[in-house]
């Protein structure tokens, strides 16, 4: 099954995949209109600031089994077994908070949203972009992402690729080919952490 | 095999989902005195305030037993069961079973008040008292209530009948609102949210006598005084069902509800019972007591149902964690007063924690439901917190915190 996988210590906090998210989620699906609407369509994936300079992506994981389904009271909360999504059906929502407060993860916000007939909150989440992975795309998180910190890929494949890293740092460590293995950060990126650093030491001083 | 299921409510309901999930062959009958489909009590208020929202009453819709290929036996009241021989009996008739579940619920406690029986006196806790409160209202002239108990289902109980214009008062007898839920600090400002929305509260107030010729007329107090109500809705408190076990070999603890070992089965073979009818482990405290949630229904209705189809899964215990949405201001509590207590009160969102040896052992939060999962992952999961204890209640708090943690602070670790 194929998951949208985090790689926190990539991750800049650009927060282009909240704009990406929000666009896909909106009525008109394009930005310029999208930031008219009413209401204003919402991302279900927040980067979150943590340790440091460091930031986090945050979104629904889909467990299973999920807590947020086993508990909620109306049945609006299922799981799609052909992409492996736990999807919540608004228009069954009560926004009654009991899955927004099992989720371990926080992942659950409680807004308006244009798909639903009623005009009140209800619990949104991400659905893995259903519409787009219909289409043969991937959600559009993944896409927006420019770093690579969000990435669309089947379990194996990925862990495959994180054993090669690990592998990697043994090599080096062992060995002298750092030259040959060590990817160096791109300048762009390295004067962006140099700078988020230097606004945190002028937090810091208050 | 056949396997029979006492009640129809979520621990019920959810037994049923998990048997059918590996067991498609055997048997099922569910025994309710209901005679509706599976209803989610959570959506009452909902459906009180509005009639059209019955399909979400229904949670797993109309033609549950259909789905599940179920036999449902509805407006039936079990009278015996027979262990021995395996077979229950309900209003002359007699069944047997292989394996059955014990999923009866939890029914209101009623203080011994003189005018219980005048018309006009309900309680609020299934589809029917809901209906029967609605039909009252609309029928007679309505205008002024008495809600007794301030707890969960008397609050709910007050929306409901202030969204049809009636002017309501809240007679709690202990000192605050929501007393299982909030300590005194806290029930203070639910009191206070509650008053701003016209609902009149009444603490340290009990109640004597319901005055009324045929009708209920009058609310008088112990200490005298009187309040006049066309409608008094009993909210005090509900506790496990026991009746259906007394006088048969299955072990209860009185008022605290079956007892059930880590498989959710009672000290009788072949025989389990989950939801509100059993005692409950704390999973914090390790301490046994009732937890009448809704969350543990369904977490111990789904255990027990696949220990029946010979599944083994272990049943650990639950958090009491609760929400309930006081109007639509959301009130959160978990856990136990134990400890320390921090809290961080800004003009509109409270929020409190209890901390023992740098483990969070309960928290509440009004008006706001942000890292509540987390918080009660972190209490379960009796993790240290020492080092994020400073900002733990603040906005600042969150997941990613635990996620970077791992990975090293160092500016020369930052990868790409």
């Amino acid at each position: 099954m194929k998951t949208v996988f985090i790689r926190p210590e990539r991750c800049i906090g650009c927060k282009h995949c909240e704009i990406a998210c929000a666009i896909e989620h909106s009525k008109s699906k394009e930005l310029f209109t999208a930031i008219l609407e009413e209401p204003t369509p919402a991302p279900r994936i927040h980067v979150l600031p943590t340790i440091g300079i460091m930031t986090f992506p945050d979104k629904c994981r889909h467990c299973n089994p999920a807590p947020c389904m086993q508990v909620c009271p109306t049945g609006a909360i299922t799981r799609n077994k052909e992409i492996d999504t736990v999807l919540i059906n608004g228009n069954r929502c009560i926004a009654c908070g009991m899955c927004g407060i099992v989720c371990p993860f926080d992942a659950i916000s409680y807004k308006r949203s244009w798909e639903i007939s009623i005009e009140r909150e209800v619990a949104l989440k991400c659905d893995n972009c259903v519409d787009r992975l219909m289409k043969g795309f991937e959600p559009a998180c993944v896409e927006a992402c420019k770093t690579n910190a969000l990435s669309w890929g089947e379990i194996e494949e990925v862990m495959r690729e994180e054993r090669k890293k690990i592998a990697e740092k043994i090599a080096i460590a062992t060995t002298s080919a750092e030259e040959l293995l060590e990817k160096p950060v791109p300048e762009n990126i390295k004067l962006w952490r140099d700078l988020g650093l230097v606004i945190k030491k002028l937090g810091e001083k208050g | 095999m056949r396997i029979v299921v006492i009640g129809t409510g979520g621990a019920g309901v959810s037994a049923v989902e998990a048997i059918r999930e590996y067991d498609k062959d055997s048997e099922i009958f569910m025994i309710s005195r209901e005679n509706t489909p599976p209803y989610s009590p959570c959506v009452l208020v909902d459906y009180f305030q509005r009639k059209e929202e019955i399909d979400k009453l229904f949670w797993k819709g109309e033609d549950f037993y259909k789905k599940m290929d179920v036999t449902p036996l509805l407006g039936k009241v079990v009278n015996k069961i027979n262990t021995k021989n395996k077979k229950i009996s309900f209003n002359e008739e007699t069944l047997d079973y292989d394996k059955l579940l014990i999923a009866a619920g939890g029914k209101v406690t009623l203080p011994p008040l003189k005018g219980l029986n005048k018309k006009g006196v309900f309680t609020f806790k299934t589809l029917e008292d809901a209906d029967k409160i609605r039909e009252w209202i609309k029928k007679g002239k309505v205008e002024k209530g008495v809600v007794i108990g301030g707890g969960f289902i008397g609050l709910d109980a007050a929306m409901c009948l202030t969204s049809y214009g009636v002017k309501v008062t809240v007679v709690e007898a202990l000192n605050r609102l929501l007393p299982r839920m909030l300590d005194y600090e806290m029930g203070t400002l639910v009191k206070e949210i509650v008053e701003r929305n016209g609902v009149a509260v009444v603490v340290n107030g009990r109640v004597n006598e319901i005055v009324g010729e045929e009708k209920v007329e009058k609310v008088k107090f112990e200490k005298g005084e009187v309040l006049d109500a066309e409608i008094v809705v009993m909210a005090t408190g509900v506790k496990p069902n026991t009746e259906v076990v007394e006088g048969t070999d299955i072990k209860f603890n009185g008022r605290r509800g079956v007892v059930v070992n880590e498989y959710m089965e009672t000290s009788v073979k072949d025989v389990y019972a989950a939801g509100d009818i059993v005692e409950s482990i704390d999973i914090v405290t390790g301490e046994k007591k009732p937890i009448l949630l809704w969350s543990n229904a369904l977490l111990q209705g789904a255990i027990a149902g696949y220990n029946l189809i010979g599944r083994k899964v272990k049943y650990l215990g639950s958090t009491n964690q609760t929400i309930i949405k006081v109007f639509n201001v959301p009130v959160v509590s978990d856990g136990n007063y134990i400890g320390e207590e921090i809290k961080l009160f800004s003009r509109d969102v409270y929020k409190k924690m209890y901390i023992k040896n740098n483990r969070i052992y309960g928290y509440m939060l009004i008006n706001t439901k942000k890292n509540a999962g987390l918080y009660n992952s972190l209490m379960v999961s009796k993790k240290d917190i020492s080092e994020f204890k400073d900002f733990l209640l603040t906005d600042e708090f969150n997941y990613g915190k635990l996620v970077t943690k791992a990975i090293t602070l160092e500016k020369e670790t930052y990868q790409y």
